[in-house]
């Protein structure tokens, strides 16, 4: 896993993401603090809107990838061990695709 | 290995003086670490808040309690934090700001801004 993401494309996608995500959350905090949704029905139907959906779901990728990239360079910087860096490395990616599957399924089940 | 074990490693980290470009780098950081970390509880406010009327009202009303509330504040200063230094990265990325002088104000301006947004959040949150 980590063969492909070594050097400029790891500083790529670290780079283009940041940015989906800093306008992601720049457009998201417009909109809660213009137009909150106070109820749930509100929130709910906000997020079951295709547009909205679509655009977090895509958020969450850009996240979890360039939080692997980050976490990538703390643990490749600290580690001390060829174990300790395979072994947390491997722990890290493990848990940001268990929390993709997780967002996933929770966008698919408000998109019902 | 053993030569390096013997070769002296200098302890006195406390002792030394960070100029601003050193103290955002690191906070940068440390502020991701922290951003990774509370991505799980994140997720799971998120899948509560989604999945009935009773859910959305436990997790505003988990967010109302103190240290959560301290919490999501703490997580919001990081967010902020993380964001505004990355854009000064990103600035570097394309040769901006790159001189010596422009680099320490602009991560002077970022953390001014920064404690900005965040006493604003935190009025927000709390007042």
């Amino acid at each position: 896993m980590t063969r492909q993401l070594s050097g400029l494309r790891a500083w790529l996608v670290q780079r283009l993401s940041a940015l989906y995500i800093g306008l992601f959350v720049l457009v998201a905090s417009l909109a809660l603090a213009f137009d909150r949704p106070v109820t749930f029905a509100q929130w709910r139907s906000a997020l079951a809107h295709p547009a909205v959906s679509t655009t977090v779901l895509l958020f969450f990728a850009a996240l979890f990838v360039h939080a692997w990239v980050g976490i990538r360079d703390i643990v490749l910087d600290y580690a001390r061990s060829a174990a300790w860096r395979l072994g947390l490395l491997v722990f890290v990616g493990f848990s940001l695709l268990l929390m993709s599957a997780w967002v996933g399924r929770i966008l698919l089940e408000v998109a019902k | 290995m053993s030569e390096r074990k013997q070769r002296p490693v200098f302890q006195g980290l406390w002792h030394l003086d960070y100029p601003a470009t050193a103290l955002i780098s690191i906070a940068h950081r440390i502020t991701g670490m922290l951003l990774f970390l509370l991505l799980p509880p994140v997720i799971y406010l998120f899948e509560l808040s989604l999945a009935d009327e009773a859910g959305f009202r436990q997790a505003l009303s988990w967010l109302e309690l103190s240290p959560l509330r301290l919490l999501l504040f703490v997580g919001l200063w990081a967010l902020v934090l993380h964001l505004f230094a990355g854009i000064r990265l990103l600035l570097l990325d394309i040769d901006v700001g790159v001189s010596f002088l422009s680099a320490r104000r602009s991560a002077i301006v970022v953390n001014a801004a920064v404690a900005v947004v965040t006493l604003a959040i935190g009025g927000a949150l709390f007042l």
